[in-house]
């Protein structure tokens, strides 16, 4: 079986899950990425990475405890699991060592 | 107070979004709300729906069709455990309502069995598209009235002249049962004469005998198979033997003669309106009738003609009407055209069902029992499955702790349903089980109702409307309980505190009403027969028919029935003898016969007599004499009654002389009296004197005497005729066959009415028991308290006594109609008393009150402590 895929958007949200380990939860990452792509996004979008990168087994969630906050709905926090760094770091590792392969061009300044 | 997001939104997500998702999306959602809601309420609105709808897709939106159990046979099983079980626990609940519906399916499927029986007689004839008999009308400016007799010319004519007819065969009665022989064998038979086309016509079932030819030689004659088996000592009669009929009576002298057996028929599968033993040729009936009634105003047949496909009624009535005044009336081409005889054609598979015409107009017949039984039929299935309805649910209440511990765990709403449907579907399977065998067993009584053997075609549509039937009564007697019950909320019922809602109090309540208000119809109507039909048997008639027997001239009485009269009134306990022909109680012959200038010329009822007749039969004289012996000539004489010279215009008319059926003068007037049945009105009507061609000799004999009388009689009879069977009736009996119409609805439909009512009772006891079970806890602390138990009576009672009066108030009315339309058949009838609905009002509420009553009173002994004690 090869290896599970990793979208573009998914691999943001990734990279965000990665960065705020344990303490991800969707709005969160919502705000992250609208901040760096400086574009709206939808809640929805966000869930559906998340969902599919779970099923992919790339994160793993847990509901956080009661709170005031959100009418007393649980917040639900996920962590990049093992598998997930390890798709996240070959992702890292092929894009440099393409990337390091681009000899200088110049655009004729 | 924070903000709150859209409501319809958030509904709408929480009913499609997969549970597991939920709490943490709904979460998001709402923080991201809040967050907005900030900066723009209504952007943060818009937003939150938006979001929403975009979550509405394949990986969010739960499985609503999941099969949650995968233990689907387990909690079948578990179910039907829990039906057994109750069914055992509430024994008396249990059969109440298995008994109810049972009774109440069974009354249905009998009827329904009965009308479809009734509805397809005579419609399995290969032609029947295109069968019809030909009708007769007449119209003398006093109404239309309608025959289905007509000439023999008709026939013979018909086929020649009118190109439509395709085949054309007339139908004649041998008026009186005859005696056929073959070898030692004697059996009296009833039989018809009929023509060639008779097997084309119709398709009657002829076993053995080319249909072509079976009726085509004077001589011939077709049996039926049960007559064929009787006749022979082994086997059957065969096809080429001689089979003779005798002439020991008026008719069978007429056709004595040998005959071959050219056909057997056997009608004992087909449903037939009509049956008859033999069967002879119009050939044979022609020759031995005199020539001088061969004319087109001498009906004596019964005409059947099949038209070719495709033919317009409508047109061919026209052209048939057109066609029989012609021959009617050939030398007067300027006759007004509505007066005078008419010619049409009916359907005949429809005659057996609507053979009353009124003013020539159709009116029904046989239909109307139809319509009426099914209508009782639904009536008291309607009332089996309110019945049951109510019971259910009531019994419910007891199982609500069941019900809320289910819901609890987690049994939802169409679980539950399921529940109660399955128990509800296995009551009603039960019931329709009884039912169903109850009326195969019971379905050959049906003959009681019809005057004919009833058969039933196993037809798959007749099955299927079984099986509907069966399951529409599953359905909707089981549905509203089921449903009831899984919509009762968990917690309420826990509590205990279920309050119905009024909406049902009314339902339920409506239901008692309208059960009350079938029975109270049902008793009202049924008194109403009974007191008719009594009052029918009990009128005074303006003749005597106690004591009076009859019997047909037969045998050597043919020659000298006079030598036997003057034999018979010698016997002692015989008053008087006398003669007639057909039916004292029933004048069938009519006829007009007046022609006298300036005096209206109704039309006659009239009956040909010997000497005694009016003696006899205890009809009073009140001018003039009667036939006898000490004159001569009475041939030219005639009696008529008060309504014949008051139709006529006549007065002080003895001693004068007439034209009726040539010149006669009258002698004598006879106060009226009821001449045929009491559906009819008194006709105009006279005697005339014809010796010799009665065929019924009567008897009046003294009261207290009749056995003796009847034994000498019959020695003396013997002595004329010793190998014929001395058979006679009495008169009375004979009257009572004219109502047996409404004898045989009169006692089919107490039985459903006592079925009906029995029915509600049950009903009413499940529900009383019920309610007082419901109230001991009350009643217990009434009683110590120190209520008295008639209080107890009193209160529990009061409810019901309300619905009754409901129910009377709404029935009374609705009986009187009813009541008012049937006996408006009848031309002498009774009243209609208010004593009659007292008396039904009252029957009703005394079997409800004794109903609860007994409930109640058995409650109100309890022991306090006993229905205290618990809890």
């Amino acid at each position: 079986m090869s290896e599970p895929s990793l979208g573009e958007f998914e691999e943001l949200v990734l990279l965000f899950v990665a960065a705020h380990n344990q303490e991800a939860y969707g709005v969160l990452i919502l705000e992250c990425l609208e901040e760096k792509l400086q574009k709206k996004v939808n809640i929805s979008a966000v869930h559906v990475a998340l969902k599919r990168m779970e099923n992919k087994g790339f994160v793993e969630s847990n509901f956080g405890g009661i709170t005031n906050e959100r009418g007393g709905r649980r917040k639900k926090y996920y962590s990049i699991t093992s598998l997930g760094k390890k798709v996240l770091d070959r992702q890292y590792e092929l894009r440099t060592s393409i990337y390091n392969q681009i000899p200088k061009i110049s655009f004729g300044q | 107070m924070k903000p709150q997001p859209p409501k319809r939104a958030l509904q709408f997500f929480r009913w499609f979004c997969r549970e597991d998702y939920l709490e943490e999306i709904e979460g998001d959602l709402v923080e991201l709300f809040e967050k907005h809601h900030e900066v723009s309420p209504s952007k943060a609105r818009r937003g939150f729906v938006w979001s929403v709808i975009r979550y509405f897709r394949p990986g969010f939106i739960k499985a609503f069709y999941q099969g949650k159990n995968s233990n689907n046979t387990a909690m079948l099983r578990h179910n039907l455990l829990i039906t057994f079980r109750n069914f055992k626990r509430y024994k008396s609940s249990f059969l109440i309502n298995l008994i109810g519906l049972s009774v109440g399916l069974l009354s249905a499927l009998l009827i329904y069995l009965w009308v479809y029986s009734e509805a397809t007689v005579d419609g399995f004839h290969a032609k029947d598209e295109q069968l019809y008999q030909v009708m007769r009308n007449s119209d003398y400016g006093r109404g239309i009235r309608v025959y289905d007799n007509n000439s023999d010319l008709l026939v013979p004519a018909l086929k020649e002249e009118i190109a439509e007819v395709e085949y054309a065969v007339s139908f004649v009665e041998v008026w009186s049962d005859v005696y056929l022989s073959y070898g030692e064998k004697k059996i009296k038979a009833k039989g018809k004469l009929t023509g060639e086309d008779f097997f084309k016509v119709f398709s009657y079932n002829l076993v053995q005998g080319d249909p072509n030819k079976a009726l085509s030689d004077q001589n011939n004659i077709v049996l039926s198979k049960r007559l064929a088996r009787s006749l022979s000592d082994n086997g059957e009669v065969e096809l080429g033997q001689v089979v003779s009929i005798l002439g020991e009576t008026e008719y069978g002298a007429r056709y004595t003669d040998d005959y071959v057996v050219t056909g057997i028929y056997d009608l004992s599968e087909q449903n037939v309106s009509e049956r008859y033993d033999f069967l002879l040729t119009t050939k044979q009936f022609l020759s031995k009738r005199s020539p001088g009634n061969n004319h087109w105003n001498s009906n004596s047949s019964k005409t059947y003609i099949t038209l070719h496909e495709g033919t317009d009624v409508a047109q061919f009535n026209e052209k048939l009407h057109t066609f029989f005044r012609n021959k009617r009336y050939p030398d007067k081409p300027d006759l007004d055209p509505d007066w005078g005889e008419g010619m049409f054609i009916e359907k005949f598979s429809e005659r057996y069902l609507y053979d009353r015409y009124e003013n020539g107009v159709r009116a029904g017949g046989r239909i109307d029992y139809i319509i009426l039984f099914s209508a009782i039929g639904l009536m008291v299935l309607v009332v089996a499955c309110i019945n049951f309805m109510n019971l259910s649910t009531a019994q419910a209440f007891r199982r609500l702790k069941e019900v809320g511990v289910k819901k609890v765990v987690g049994a939802n709403r169409r679980m539950l349903a399921f529940q109660h449907i399955t128990e509800s579907v296995i009551l009603a399977a039960l019931a329709s089980l009884i039912a169903v065998f109850g009326a195969i067993a019971l379905y050959p009584q049906l003959s009681m109702i019809s005057d004919r053997e009833i058969i039933i075609d196993w037809t798959p549509e007749m099955i299927l409307g079984i099986i509907g039937i069966v399951i529409a009564t599953g359905v909707i007697a089981g549905s509203y309980p089921a449903f009831y019950i899984s919509r009762l909320r968990p917690i309420q019922i826990l509590k205990g505190k279920l309050k119905s809602s009024t909406g049902e109090v009314v339902v339920r309540k409506g239901l008692v009403v309208f059960q009350f208000c079938v029975s109270l119809v049902l008793i009202v109507t049924v008194i109403v027969v009974t007191r008719q039909i009594e009052y029918t048997q009990s009128k005074n008639l303006g003749y005597d028919r106690d004591n009076v027997i009859s019997f047909s001239r037969e045998g050597k009485l043919l020659e000298n029935y006079e030598t036997f009269l003057n034999e018979a009134k010698k016997i002692k306990g015989v008053k008087t003898a006398a003669t007639v022909q057909g039916d004292p109680v029933n004048f069938r012959n009519s006829g007009s016969g007046f022609f006298l200038e300036g005096h209206p010329n109704p039309s006659f009822t009239f009956a040909r007599v010997g000497y005694d007749f009016v003696e006899t039969m205890g009809i009073e004289i009140i001018e003039g004499r009667s036939f006898s012996r000490e004159f001569a000539n009475e041939e030219t004489k005639i009696i008529l009654n008060e309504t014949a010279l008051k139709a006529m215009e006549l007065e002080d008319p003895v001693g004068n002389t007439y034209n009726i059926r040539g010149t006669k003068q009258v002698i004598g007037i006879m106060k009226d009296f009821h001449i045929q049945s009491l559906h009819e009105e008194i006709k105009p009507s006279f005697l005339i004197f014809r010796p010799e061609e009665v065929n019924t000799i009567i008897v009046k004999i003294q009261s207290g005497m009749e056995r003796d009388a009847l034994t000498e009689l019959e020695k003396v009879y013997r002595s004329f005729n010793p190998n014929l069977p001395f058979e006679y009736e009495f008169l009375d009996q004979n009257y009572e066959e004219l109502y047996n119409a409404e004898q045989r609805t009169a006692s089919l439909y107490k039985g459903f009415a006592l079925v009906a009512i029995f029915i509600s009772g049950l009903g009413l006891l499940g529900l009383s028991a019920f309610t007082v079970q419901m109230r001991l806890k009350e009643i217990g602390i009434r009683k110590v308290l120190g209520s008295s138990i008639w209080k107890i009576i009193m209160l529990l009672s009061k409810d019901l006594t309300r619905t009754v009066f409901i129910a009377l108030f709404i029935a009374i009315p609705l009986g009187y109609y009813l009541s008012q339309e049937w006996l408006d058949g009848f031309a002498y009838r009774i009243d209609l008393k208010t004593g009659i609905f007292i008396v039904s009002g009252l029957m009703v509420v005394l079997l409800a009150w004794a109903i609860v009553a007994l409930q109640a009173f058995r409650a109100s002994k309890v022991n306090p402590v006993e229905c205290l004690k618990d809890e």
